[in-house]
């Protein structure tokens, strides 16, 4: 999503005021973000928050 | 705050009051070498490196509450594995020393025990969370 829009991880994290750090650990799915930071993600993105998480029922399809 | 300002703010007060807290470390111990002071004035000397330390735990307190919500979650981490290991070491030592005779270990040395172990746990923790 972040590469469709040609942002790199180090933009998103400035857009998002959080270290690279951290937009790599949610990419990478090792870091779950805090209710704020994941609504903040869907204001960055211009979408609805469950269009970019999934639950691990979700994922499990 | 971001995460510059906050470690800028974190580093202004750690790495003075680090410097200062070894001069006065060393200047204790000499101090009590020379025969100078009376045993009051050492007990005052040696109470400043502790309150210096207060000064350090008030930083890293304030700095995690600073940095972003990942940051603060790897330094957590980082700060109980410190605990963890000054702990188990301050116990399984005192163990050692009540019944098998070991050499005496100073507590004075948790407190760098700790510092090592919160540092490497973080850069272990970085490593690990945030290694594409």
């Amino acid at each position: 999503m972040r590469g469709d829009l040609g942002w790199s991880q180090a933009v998103l994290a400035d857009k998002l005021g959080v270290s690279r750090q951290s937009v790599i650990a949610i990419e990478t799915g090792k870091y779950d973000p805090s209710l704020p930071l994941a609504f903040r993600i869907a204001e960055v993105f211009e979408r609805p928050i469950e269009a970019i998480f999934e639950t691990d029922e979700t994922a499990r399809g | 705050m971001t995460n510059a300002q906050a470690n800028r703010r974190y580093y202004a007060v750690l790495i003075p009051g680090t410097i200062v807290f070894l001069a006065l470390c060393v200047g204790v111990k000499l101090a009590d070498e020379s025969g100078m002071f009376p045993d009051a004035a050492l007990y005052v000397l040696g109470l400043i490196p502790a309150a210096l330390l207060i000064g350090a735990f008030w930083a890293q307190w304030r700095y995690i509450h600073e940095i972003d919500e990942f940051l603060r979650s790897i330094h957590v981490k980082a700060a109980f594995v410190g605990l963890a290991i000054a702990m188990t070491v301050a116990t399984g030592w005192g163990f050692l020393e009540f019944y098998a005779e070991v050499p005496e270990f100073s507590i004075f040395w948790l407190n760098p025990l700790y510092w090592i172990a919160y540092s490497i746990g973080v850069v272990i923790f970085s490593r690990w969370y945030a290694t594409e």
